[in-house]
């Protein structure tokens, strides 16, 4: 397994802080959650989060952080790191910074996650 | 080829009288009230005092479902689901089939998640629509039941929800033994579920005539038939029901509650919560019901009415059940209780009524007493007003021969919409 890329950027302190709020949400919504939430653990094969579940893991850190994250990026959520990626993006672009991607973007995501691949279904 | 026939194999009931098969049959043989005040109604302003609440952690407590996707499904769902993996399991059919077409899951609601429904609301008219959950919609849609225990078991052939008030899940049943006994399905999961909240309380309340008025009294409070009634008494639950070809469960040595050979299904336009006074929708409905079984009036032991406790809907149902059962000339003035006839009876009066569950939970008690040989009283009962057509009461529980007769079981709804399912033994 590869090791867990991290967004070079942002500093240990922040990244640490979204990890261990994903990991308190996790439990808060009855999931059971790794004793160890890598940046590499998916969500769907690792932790049996829906796509819905996911959305609803995105509202608990935008309630937390303060932020809203941006559609497309919940849609194509697939790892930790993913999302870890979008609520730092976020935080940044509130902060004033522009919210220029963090340089470990780039090899966080699958080439292949699209928004197709996790949107809701039909109905 | 001889007509395809239709049992039931199986059975899930959550009510506010219990949760699984065995708990029901004790509380229906003691006549157990399971209504009872619900102090939370009572300081939201609301006058209606009695509710019938559901025991939702016993059922919890048995499932092998995750806790996670019970809570994202709500309640009315969930509540669906753990019934129908009671069913399911209760029937022995084997989980592998389910995932077949010819398996079919046939539900019916009165309305879906009304707490749903306005949380979403709630945080939309707040100002804060993206906070809406994701599973506001799937909580809320009307087939959520369906859509949730179609997700839960894996089931592969035909799914939806029916919605007709308070007999939805009598026309689900009534559905699913259609679609068997034509052939298009070999089993079917069906029945419904209903979920009680303070927000379908006070819609109910605001038709200001519909709940009953009793303030003191669990045992008092729903008396279907009686003249005190004051009007229903709004209850949560679930029943569902696995129904199979009769030669496909015997086969397989299942056992048999026993079979539903008959069912019809009309309308009468004449108000669209008030029933037609003189019944005889009502009655034209039983007697197709029957006629749909191949028998006539007499075969009927036992009627399970819809019987809910409402002033106008009982006594319309007592004309047209006297109707049907050639009960209607005794002498004014005569309220010497009818001597022949079948036994009537309405078990709301111990659970209270569940709307679109009604029709699943009374079929599953209709097959209980079949089965275990008794009749379920209505405690509550003394006598009915001189208005009302003299019937044979059923006041006490009474112990049968599981072979005598068959049994009729009334669902009517909102907007003049009837059911009737005709249950004999197995």
């Amino acid at each position: 397994m590869a090791p867990p890329s991290e967004p070079a950027s942002a500093p240990g302190g922040a990244r640490e802080q979204v990890l261990d709020r994903i990991r308190s949400e996790l439990a808060a919504m009855q999931l059971e959650v790794p004793e160890t939430l890598r940046l590499d653990t998916r969500l769907a094969d690792d932790l049996s989060l829906t796509s819905l579940d996911a959305v609803d893991l995105v509202l608990a850190l935008e309630d937390a952080f303060e932020i809203e994250l941006e559609d497309d990026d919940v849609a194509s959520f697939e790892t930790v790191a993913d999302v870890v990626d979008a609520v730092l993006r976020q935080q940044a672009a509130a902060a004033g910074d522009g919210g220029e991607p963090a340089p470990g973007d780039a090899e966080n995501r699958s080439p292949d996650s699209g928004a197709e691949s996790s949107a809701p279904g039909s109905g | 080829m001889a007509e395809r026939r239709v049992v039931v194999t199986g059975i899930g009931l959550l009510t506010p009288l219990g949760w699984g098969v065995q708990s029901h049959l004790d509380a229906l043989r003691r006549g157990a009230v399971g209504l009872r005040a619900m102090d939370e109604w009572t300081r939201l302003g609301l006058r209606c005092r009695f509710g019938g609440a559901i025991d939702l952690a016993a059922a919890r407590a048995d499932t092998a479902i995750a806790p996670r996707r019970l809570e994202t499904m709500g309640t009315l769902a969930a509540q669906a689901v753990l019934a129908g993996e009671a069913a399911i399991a209760d029937s022995g059919v084997d989980p592998g089939l389910l995932r077949h077409e010819s398996t079919a899951l046939i539900l019916g609601a009165g309305v879906g998640s009304m707490p749903a429904i306005y949380e979403g609301a709630r945080l939309v008219f707040a100002g804060k629509a993206r906070r809406v959950r994701p599973f506001s919609i799937l909580q809320g849609m009307s087939s959520a039941p369906s859509a949730h225990v179609a997700q839960a078991f894996g089931i592969g052939g035909r799914s939806y929800t029916l919605a007709s008030a308070c007999a939805s899940s009598a026309h689900a049943i009534g559905h699913a033994f259609e679609l068997i006994r034509s052939g298009t399905a070999a089993r079917a999961l069906a029945g419904g579920s209903e979920e009680l909240n303070v927000i379908v309380a006070a819609s109910f309340e605001a038709l200001r005539t519909a709940l009953s008025s009793e303030q003191d009294e669990a045992t008092r409070a729903c008396l279907p038939f009686d003249a005190r009634r004051s009007g229903l008494v709004l209850a949560g639950g679930a029943g569902l029901l696995m129904l199979e070809e009769r030669r496909d469960a015997l086969e397989r040595g299942a056992r048999v509650y026993g079979e539903i050979v008959g069912f019809a299904a009309n309308s009468q336009a004449d108000d669209l919560v008030l029933p037609e006074a003189s019944g005889e929708a009502a009655a034209r409905c039983m007697r197709a019901a029957l006629a749909s079984a191949g028998v006539g009036p007499s075969a009927v032991r036992y009627v399970n009415a819809h019987g809910t406790g409402t002033v106008a809907g009982d006594l319309a149902e007592a004309r047209a059940l006297a109707e049907v059962f050639g009960l209607g000339d005794d002498p004014a003035g005569d309220r010497d209780e009818a001597a022949t006839g079948p036994w009537i009876g309405s078990t709301k009066g111990l659970t209270g009524h569940a709307l679109g569950a009604a029709g699943g939970i009374e079929t599953s008690f209709c097959l209980l007493m079949l089965r275990h040989g008794f009749l379920a009283g209505m405690p509550g009962f003394e006598r009915s007003e001189d208005e009302m057509p003299e019937l044979r009461w059923l006041r006490r529980t009474r112990e049968c021969e599981t072979d005598a007769g068959v049994h009729l079981s009334n669902s009517f709804g909102f907007g003049g919409t009837n059911a009737c399912l005709v249950l004999a033994g197995p």
